[in-house]
């Protein structure tokens, strides 16, 4: 356990949701806009509970195949890239043992979908991005990704 | 099919799918896929576009059909914490100051649910009445620019601010109008929800405060019949989760003399009838009982300003305003001093005599070629 950290949101600077397994996290100090889904959603969600990464590694072999055996450093260098957005705070768990952190839930799920490497998309001007029309300057995919015709 | 004449056929689809139930919901929804077009949609539907994705996502419609939905909900999510965050700053600042806020309409349904589920155009909230000018002048020497339309408003109920970032805010010194009396936002301030707005604790407007609002500011024609209206209402009755009031929201309709505006609105309402609205709302407009003077007064206020009143009316309105300042039961006894200190008399005496020359103004402006065939003729 020694050095092991619990990480957190960070808040206020950082405002996020979680819907329908994609993760959006707008960081208002320096503007940016990021999109994260599948395992990569599912990590950000268990920041709320106050996961460590032991946890979270669980969290992940208990609902996905094909997890890969060096799984514990692939989310530490995820959680090391996402610390250094300013996205997330890591703290050392001693620190953490008197505030409220329920941890990531490990039981076995019945059906467990493919592992897929978790990716960031990030956009650095959310103040442009807000002028996109969300119905004719996007993508069939919808905001916040342009459609070609207006240079996104 | 729904018969609202203030509704479009393709307003009326959207609703239907956006706070219809189940199958209502997704016939809806197919309707408006094969007639209409994301395209051409107006403002006033738009507005309903991000609840309508998380009302069809509850209901398990394909995502992949939903994608540009679920894009318009992100943006406005995303364009809501812009506001509020600009909100929560602005708030603090007010509380820093000892000025406490109460939110009202868009900014207080958000305060409560999902972040993205309407369009905040601009954040709205009250102040004591006694912290306007307080509240205003925080806002002025922040940068906040008044709006050039409140400028001659200054002794209405409201003024409207924008940042230099395009944030644009209402500042309220009454829920209801300027004529409505202190007990009226008293009640408000106490029935008040506690919430919070990224992370900062907030006061906000009772559901049944918020539905009472909503009512009365269509039904006097101080805002526009639109379906974001209609789902604003349905989104407040069907969360509210038991936390309506209606005796309290009956009490305050009939003690303000807003039985009629109520009533209107709730007609409209009414004609939306696949809905299943609560008993209790169509059986507020049922039970409701309406005095001469709100009805004189009433008519007055369609008619509008420019139109000359009669005694009755004048009479009648004065009356409405009294009850409300003194609240229920009215006491007769207090309607000349109360018309004492309206004319600004020194005393009550007076009022006879002032009472006599405003009626002869009024028959005079009204009826001035007979009172001058009269003078001619020598019988005045």
């Amino acid at each position: 356990m020694a050095g092991e950290k619990w990480y957190r949101v960070n808040k206020p600077s950082v405002i996020e949701e979680v819907l329908d397994g994609e993760a959006v996290i707008v960081n208002l100090t320096t503007g940016s806009y990021y999109s994260t889904e599948q395992s990569g959603a599912m990590i950000w969600g268990l920041f709320g509970q106050g996961a460590t990464v032991p946890e979270i590694v669980a969290h992940l072999r208990a609902h996905h195949t094909g997890v890969p055996n060096d799984v514990d450093g692939l989310v530490k260098r995820w959680l090391d890239f996402l610390e250094s957005e300013s996205l997330i705070v890591g703290e050392p768990l001693a620190a953490a043992a008197t505030q409220s952190r329920t941890g990531a839930p490990t039981q076995e799920m019945e059906t467990k979908t493919p592992f897929v490497e978790p990716k960031l998309e990030k956009y650095t001007d959310m103040a442009d991005l807000l002028l996109l029309d969300p119905i004719h300057d996007v993508q069939e995919t919808g905001w916040p990704r342009a459609s070609e015709n207006t240079g996104g | 099919m729904i018969t609202c004449p203030e509704l479009s056929h393709e307003q009326e689809v959207l609703l239907r799918a956006t706070l219809g139930h189940g199958h209502v919901a997704i016939d809806a929804w197919r309707e408006w896929q094969q007639r209409f077009d994301l395209a051409t949609l107006d403002a006033n539907g738009y507005a309903l576009l991000p609840q309508l994705y998380l009302r069809l996502r509850q209901l398990d419609v394909p995502q992949a059909s939903l994608a540009k939905l679920r894009g318009i909900y992100r943006h406005t999510w995303c364009q809501n914490q812009v506001v509020m965050t600009r909100m929560a700053g602005a708030l603090s600042l007010l509380e820093e100051r000892g000025i406490r806020s109460l939110l009202l309409d868009g900014a207080a349904i958000m305060a409560t649910r999902p972040s993205g589920l309407l369009p905040l155009e601009k954040f709205e909230f009250l102040v004591p009445g006694i912290r306007f000018a307080d509240a205003t002048a925080v806002f002025r020497r922040e940068g906040w620019a008044q709006h050039a339309d409140s400028e001659g408003q200054r002794l209405a109920h409201a003024i409207s601010f924008s940042h230099s970032d395009g944030t644009m805010c209402a500042i309220y010194r009454s829920v209801l109008s300027e004529s409505t009396p202190s007990w009226a936002d008293d009640d408000c301030w106490r029935h008040a929800v506690a919430s919070a707005i990224q992370d900062l604790p907030v006061s906000v407007l009772s559901p049944t405060d918020q539905v009472l609002r909503l009512l009365v500011e269509v039904g006097m024609g101080c805002h526009p019949f639109t379906p974001r209206w209609v789902a604003d209402i349905w989104t407040l009755l069907t969360d509210a989760d038991g936390s309506m009031d209606w005796e309290r929201l009956r009490a305050k309709c009939a003690t303000l003399h807003l039985t009629l505006p109520v009533k209107r609105s709730l007609a409209m309402l009414q004609a939306l009838s696949v809905f299943r609205w609560p008993s209790e709302l169509l059986d507020v407009a049922a039970t409701m009982g309406t005095t001469w003077a709100e009805r004189r007064e009433d008519e007055q206020r369609l008619r509008g300003p420019a139109q000359k009143r009669g005694v009755a009316s004048a009479v009648a309105e004065h009356w409405c305003q009294y009850k409300r300042v003194v609240g229920e039961p009215g006491r007769i006894a207090g309607f000349p001093r109360y018309l004492r200190e309206t004319w600004k008399l020194p005393s009550v005496w007076l009022l006879p005599v002032t009472a006599m020359g405003k009626w002869r103004q009024l028959v005079g402006t009204k009826k001035g070629r007979t009172v001058k065939w009269r003078v001619r003729s020598g019988i005045e």
